[in-house]
């Protein structure tokens, strides 16, 4: 069967592939690009050729395994949930290899960026494939490295070298957690195989439990850009554009929402069970929905507004996890459908920035206005975009975004219902705001001095394939809930029938009022919220102080705390050995004038007594040397001329007896491993 | 358990020249030590364990330790060469030096 190759290769492939990009970058630049659009075009249809095989068997999910490191094996694991996030991972995959030929054209440094994008194409699918957790960390270790590497891709910006630097480890507390809760899952159940944990879950130890589930909670926070943790995402949209569509908004970001999809897999029935968890892990989605929306009115960043609506996006997606207490309630699938729906519209919101940012060359969204005339296309498919961002009917994320509502407020907490139906409302508003400030109105001073274009057309087919998405994904509901084996119906008409739908609408009209009145009535009253003096405003600037504080406590502590001990440490390692030096020295002078009148005469007559002896030795010493050492050096240059004219195979030997060497190393290690 | 007190020593030490050490060779040995008390408490784990994987993994380690270390020491020259200190406080504050300077 196809499937069995497939899901090996569907990992394999880009990871082997991407060491032949240099290869294929001697030959030709464009050979390299349509090389890296072949493989992920490949790894597309490899993922899709998993489809059937979930999809007939989702009760018992496929998979295989070979041998690894003793007490593990390698392997994969085919499921409905591994196997959707494959699709999506290698569809956008290709959509930004095909979008990166227009947008990185001429760039320096490409073949280091291909290289990257496709490892990262190939340890994502890696994560998501894998069937043990042990695996799954590496690869989810590898997805960390290529985000820190193609954030920094242009590294002669010291801004984009320190972004990645930030990004890399703030993630890293989230990696840190994450192997925590795998080395405490291994101790207790000697294995890290997701089926052994599955089977054998009710053996751990409830405090384990709590401990494995809260750990693994902060390692999704800090993938996906939770709260407190958000703040990297902002700070990743140093790399180029098409970077921060593919890792930043459509895959890399949503591995913390697998890896809390998964866990509710593994945890059964016991999610329920452990306390405080569920409710949490709602919570901090809600919050982090909010804080993000409101951060997104306020940045003049085009990519920030973009960023800052991943982050709320993914709130969304976290607090409908909080809500399922199994893995086939309403609130998982929503999450899931939402994920795909939010790839596909922050996706294309990336590809448009990228576009903008290409004509315009700034990301200060200030410095736009009025491109609606030179770039109807962008335009139209903006358009799209923030339709479907807010969550209008008929766009997927009504659909999407109607489910998770529904979770949320079916489990009867106030506040939370509350903050997503405002997070709704908001995000309408700085959908609005976005198109307002880069289409709308009249031409900026810095848009009046460029020659404005449409992005090339091999920019815009990705954008158009991902609109066409946005508009039908939607529909895809009703089938997907059956791939993903959810327990209840889920209709269509059942959406637009719901009792949220209309309350949905409504709570958009007064956020679509505020926005039309601040940008285009330029009302007094929303100027004064706006100005820089108001706190509201000083506080949304500083993105809620998050950053001012990790910059405050830990970074400064630490530099603080280092600079201490660096000067304790002078004062205690250079000040107290001169103190000791400084009594020994004395000691000595004291010592040595009590010697110089004592036994002065008597040094003296042995030294005189030694450099004569020496003299002597050395006077019949030097000849005898001298005598022995030109006979050893004549008969070794005149063996050493014989041996010249031999033809020597002294290199085969060399050869020979270093390969010896290297098989014995290898037996070695084969030995060892046997025992 | 001796060894584990000893990799932990290490460790610390590690840790402190880390905080407290200002010239990248030293940083870098710091870097060294924190990655050898690592494979030596993993090692030895493996031991006592009693299988011999430990061991395999130990000169899979090494072997990549060292050619990380040639290229973080390849480096090291360079920066030195180049801005003429090593002091990472100097170099944080340092210009990027011009294109001509760099080819010479």
């Amino acid at each position: 069967m196809l499937s069995d190759f497939s899901q090996w290769l569907v990992w394999l492939l880009p990871l082997i592939s991407s060491l032949f990009v240099p290869v294929f970058a001697r030959l030709h630049e464009k050979a390299r690009d349509y090389y890296v659009v072949v493989v992920s075009l490949i790894t597309v249809l490899l993922a899709f050729s998993l489809v059937p095989g979930a999809y007939f068997s989702s009760t018992n999910p496929l998979g295989a395994s070979v041998s690894w490191i003793p007490g593990v094996d390698a392997g994969v694991v085919v499921d409905p949930l591994s196997v959707l996030f494959s699709v999506l991972i290698s569809f956008f995959g290709l959509i930004i290899s095909i979008y990166s030929l227009g947008y990185m054209k001429g760039e320096e440094g490409l073949t280091r960026y291909y290289f990257f994008l496709l490892i990262f194409i190939g340890s994502m699918i890696g994560l998501v494939i894998s069937d043990n957790f042990l695996q799954m960390f590496i690869f989810w270790e590898m997805v960390g490295l290529c985000s820190y590497s193609l954030i920094s891709f242009w590294y002669k910006r010291p801004e984009s070298v320190k972004a990645g630097a930030k990004v890399f480890l703030m993630t890293r507390i989230g990696d840190i957690c994450l192997l925590g809760a795998i080395s405490i899952l291994y101790s207790s159940l000697g294995s890290f195989s997701f089926r052994i944990a599955i089977a054998n879950i009710g053996t751990i130890p409830s405090s384990n439990l709590m401990a494995i589930a809260f750990l693994t909670l902060g390692g999704a926070i800090a993938k996906s850009a939770q709260l407190p943790l958000h703040t990297w995402l902002y700070s990743a949209m140093e790399a180029p554009t098409s970077v921060s569509a593919l890792l930043h908004a459509a895959t890399m970001v949503k591995a913390g929402i697998y890896l809390i999809a998964r866990f509710i897999i593994i945890a059964g029935p016991l999610i329920a069970t452990i306390p405080l968890w569920l409710p949490t892990v709602a919570s901090i989605g809600v919050l982090t929905a909010f804080l993000g929306a409101t951060l997104a009115l306020y940045t003049s960043d085009i990519k920030g507004v973009l960023a800052y609506s991943t982050v709320s996006q993914l709130g969304f997606m976290m607090a409908a996890l909080g809500t399922s207490t199994a893995y086939s309630s309403l609130g998982w699938f929503a999450s899931l459908f939402h994920m795909m729906s939010h790839a596909f519209f922050e996706g294309l919101g990336f590809l448009l920035a990228g576009g903008i940012i290409h004509a315009l060359g700034t990301r200060d969204m200030r410095l736009m206005g009025g491109l609606r005339k030179t770039m109807p296309i962008a335009f139209g498919l903006s358009i799209i975009m923030i339709l479907t961002t807010s969550g209008l009917p008929p766009f997927a994320a009504f659909f999407s975004k109607g489910l998770v509502i529904t979770s949320i407020s079916e489990t009867g907490n106030l506040w939370q219902t509350i903050l997503i139906y405002a997070t709704t409302a908001i995000t309408f508003a700085y959908s609005l705001r976005f198109i307002t400030l880069t289409f709308m109105g009249n031409k900026s001073e810095h848009a009046e001095k460029l020659h404005l274009h449409e992005a090339p057309k091999v920019m815009l087919a990705p954008a158009v394939v991902l609109a066409i998405l946005c508009v039908t994904w939607g529909f895809v509901g009703p089938w997907l809930s059956t791939f993903l084996g959810l327990e209840s119906e889920v209709s269509l008409l059942g959406t637009f029938l719901n009792l949220e739908t209309p309350i949905f609408l409504a709570i958009l009209v007064p956020t679509g009022l505020l926005v039309y009145f601040t940008y285009y009535k330029n009302s007094k009253v929303m100027m004064k919220i706006r100005s820089p003096k108001n706190p509201i405003a000083t506080i949304l600037k500083h993105g809620y102080f998050f950053d001012d504080l990790y910059e405050g406590i830990f970074a400064k502590g630490t530099v603080t705390f280092s600079e201490g001990v660096h000067s304790s440490e002078n004062v205690a390692l250079k000040g107290f050995p001169q103190g000791v030096a400084g009594s020994v020295n004395s000691f000595a002078n004291g010592v040595r004038f009590f010697e110089n009148t004592a036994f002065n005469a008597f040094p003296q007559m042995v030294a005189g007594f030694v450099i004569s002896f020496a003299i002597n030795v050395h006077k019949y010493l030097d000849v005898l040397a001298d005598q022995l050492l030109n006979l050893v050096a004549n008969r070794t240059l005149s063996s050493a001329s014989k041996i010249k004219k031999i033809p020597s195979t002294s290199l085969q030997h060399y050869l020979a007896a270093a390969l010896l060497g290297f098989i014995l190393i290898i037996i070695l290690i084969i030995a060892t491993m046997g025992v | 358990m001796d060894f584990v007190v000893l990799s932990l020593i290490m460790f610390a030490v590690g840790v402190y020249g880390l905080l407290t050490k200002r010239d990248l060779l030293k940083i870098f040995i710091s870097v060294e030590l924190i990655a050898i008390a690592a494979t030596m408490n993993f090692v030895m784990l493996a031991s006592e364990a009693g299988k011999g994987v430990g061991q395999a993994f130990l000169v899979l380690a090494f072997s990549t330790d060292t050619a990380v270390s040639a290229v973080i020491l390849a480096l090291l020259v360079i920066v030195h060469k180049k801005y003429g200190t090593s002091d990472i406080s100097a170099l944080a504050s340092t210009e990027e030096p011009k294109e001509e300077e760099v080819e010479n």
